[in-house]
């Protein structure tokens, strides 16, 4: 059974029939054509699909679309702006935060919730912050290296 | 990864590091920090014919006929399938 839901998707507002027991993840890949959200373990613990309600991290695919009726979603499509990347895009870029790519979106979207709140996180707050994202590639280094980078943007690295 | 048929690239002056030890960015890294990179589940599925596999439920039996006219009678059945013993080339 489909009804409308009325939500913000990356700033705009939007109006779809979405089908009741559709999750976010679907809606948001299937409907929208957002694919840079992914679908990895599809069960709540690799973190691919982390997209922002309200500025918080959320698991799109353990996430009714009907639940954030009237929320302000995010996705990493919203955090770049007429081609120009973000700070941690490009953090995460440069850095070399991303192998295969699979877990970037992801990664990143938990990294922007963090940074949100607490825009000079250390270490330990970074790994707290990303310990629901897993990465089958890089191994975390590379990926932590690139949220610090991102938060201090002035400092040469060293 | 899905790069685009023609893309600018930039070279870098000779006073930076070039090779070994050279901090070289991925060619294809923008469209994974992005989200726009293509993998298999992003690709759309469009056009795409559904099928079922239908096994001999016998092992080691001799495979005589295969009677296909109820699924030809299907409306959404498209000709060039199903495809049977008869129909495959055989290895």
């Amino acid at each position: 059974v489909k009804s409308i839901l009325r939500l913000t998707v990356n700033g705009k507002p939007r109006e779809d029939a979405v089908a009741e027991n559709a999750l976010l993840i679907d809606y948001l890949r299937d409907a929208l054509g957002l694919t840079g959200t992914k679908q990895g373990c599809d069960g709540g613990e690799c973190g691919a699909c982390t997209v922002l309600v309200d500025g918080q991290p959320r698991l799109a695919c353990s996430t009714l679309a009907h639940s954030v009726v009237g929320r302000e979603v995010e996705t990493i499509e919203g955090l770049s702006h007429a081609g120009n990347l973000s700070r941690l895009q490009r953090a995460f870029h440069e850095q070399l935060g991303s192998q295969c790519g699979f877990c970037t979106p992801g990664m990143i979207m938990a990294a922007e919730a963090l940074l949100r709140g607490n825009p000079r996180p250390d270490r330990e707050q970074i790994k707290a912050a990303l310990a629901g994202n897993l990465c089958r590639c890089t191994g975390y280094v590379k990926i932590i290296e690139s949220v610090e980078a991102a938060s201090r943007p002035f400092e040469q690295p060293a | 990864m899905n790069a685009p048929e023609h893309k600018v690239v930039t070279l870098r002056p000779a006073s930076e590091p070039r090779g070994v030890g050279a901090r070289l960015p991925f060619v294809d890294g923008v469209e994974k920090v992005t989200g726009t990179a293509r993998y298999t589940a992003d690709l759309p599925a469009g056009g795409a014919l559904f099928g079922k596999l239908l096994r001999s439920p016998y092992a080691h039996a001799e495979l005589l006929e295969v009677d296909i006219s109820q699924a030809l009678a299907c409306p959404a059945c498209v000709r060039s399938s199903p495809a049977t013993s008869a129909t495959c080339p055989t290895a």
